[in-house]
């Protein structure tokens, strides 16, 4: 052998199938730049008998028992069920289905035929809005209590002067009134009491005062 | 109608077969079998010096592996040359084995098969084959299973190297020598029987 260790595969591929003789003169050209014409059918027959050595084989094959072994040890495995979509699916079974589906489509359509053209749905809902208002809450708390003890009109005078401005500070003040040859008592300031405390009081002018009117709406 | 039935798989690869496999689907695993039981089978048989009992077992080994092993394939590779790595490597511990390697060589029968040639066909085949028996049992067991794998199984060079674990120009070049080899002892002993 001249050249054993870079022998080209192609060399290898011919010896498996062609004989030297049957190589083209270029073929055996290159075949000889790597080993003999006689080395080359030697390896080309022995090829062919080891070829056909093993082709007897292809008499052998397994006992059954090696694969009833391999199913016992594949279901022992995979003992599990199955993935539904591996499972083999009979064609009534499909077609009950469908059928089932497909009439309880059409019973929906024929149902809602007529109110085919609403596509909208009303939605009615209640919303609760907690909302924080200013509560108007009037306490009356205080009582004033004015006294027509001295000179009237003097006293008179000083008190009138004091209720107006208590009722101007405290819109939530009663007024305990109380003067000589009256009976005690609580009541709503009326506007006319305010009059009457007011010596000298020759005109209604105070009934249209702002402090007075608001005054009255005081209740105890 | 077919649609409805079970999944077709009889034209699926043997890599589709594998996710088949680890899916549970046990025609997959039929079909697996059936490609390449038979084939493997031969070359345990022969690598195993002709013990059938123990190319059987081996073969189910095979198998198990495949079963179990199934998740952890790699699908980019190929089936094939995964099967006869793992049935190559399983041969490999056994002749590592030195006194089943005894054994075997004790226990080693040339197989003969039946078949319908004429009786003078049959004396030539059994002569040829007892020959080549004698030959092939001289050669060391990475040799014979470089040979098997090219001749037997008809693997391409690359496959072999794959299997093997060995480089393309290695291999090449082993089966050149290898059958330079025969050649010779087959001459040889060809005087001696």
């Amino acid at each position: 052998m001249k050249n054993e260790s870079k022998l080209p595969v192609e060399i290898i591929e011919w010896s498996g199938s062609k004989s030297f003789a049957s190589l083209s003169a270029e073929e055996q050209k290159f075949v000889k730049k790597f080993i003999s014409e006689e080395e080359y059918n030697e390896v080309f027959n022995t090829q062919k008998e080891v070829s056909i050595y093993y082709n007897e084989d292809k008499m052998l094959s397994p006992s059954l028992n090696v694969k009833q072994k391999l199913d016992d040890a594949f279901r022992k495995k995979h003992a599990e069920p199955k993935s539904v979509w591996l499972q083999p699916v009979a064609l009534w079974k499909v077609a009950a289905v469908f059928l089932v589906v497909f009439s309880a489509s059409c019973l929906y359509l024929t149902k809602n035929a007529g109110s085919q053209s609403s596509t909208s749905l009303l939605v009615h809902d209640t919303i609760f809005v907690e909302k924080k208002i200013e509560a108007i809450k009037h306490i009356l708390d205080t009582v004033v209590e004015y006294r027509y003890a001295g000179t009237l009109k003097e006293s008179a005078r000083k008190r009138s002067k004091a209720v107006i401005e208590a009722v101007d500070e405290r819109k939530d003040t009663a007024i305990l009134w109380r003067a000589r040859n009256e009976n005690i008592g609580i009541r709503t300031l009326q506007p006319e009491d305010l009059i009457k405390a007011l010596p000298n009081s020759n005109g209604k002018s105070m009934q249209e005062d702002e402090l007075v009117k608001r005054f009255s709406y005081a209740k105890i | 109608m077919g649609f409805f039935k079970r999944k077709d798989i009889s034209s699926y690869s043997d890599e589709q077969l594998m996710q088949e496999i680890e899916r549970g689907h046990s025609a997959a695993f039929d079909l697996l079998y059936e490609r390449y039981s038979e084939k493997l089978y031969r070359y345990l048989f022969r690598l195993l010096n002709n013990d059938r009992e123990r190319a059987e077992d081996f073969l189910q080994e095979v198998f198990l592996k495949v079963l179990n092993s199934a998740d952890s394939f790699d699908a980019t590779k190929s089936v094939s040359t995964w099967l006869y790595t793992i049935a190559t490597n399983l041969c490999r511990n056994e002749w590592r084995n030195t006194s089943n390697r005894q054994r075997l060589m004790k226990t080693f029968e040339p197989w003969e098969h039946h078949s319908s040639k004429t009786v003078n066909e049959k004396i030539d085949e059994k002569y040829r084959n007892k020959l080549l028996d004698a030959v092939m049992n001289e050669l060391e067991n990475e040799d014979r299973e470089i040979l098997q794998l090219r001749f037997q199984q008809e693997f391409s060079i690359r496959e072999i190297a794959a299997i093997a674990g060995l480089p393309e120009g290695t291999v090449k070049s082993r089966i050149f020598y290898l059958l330079k080899k025969l050649a010779k002892q087959l001459k040889s002993n060809s005087i001696e029987l």
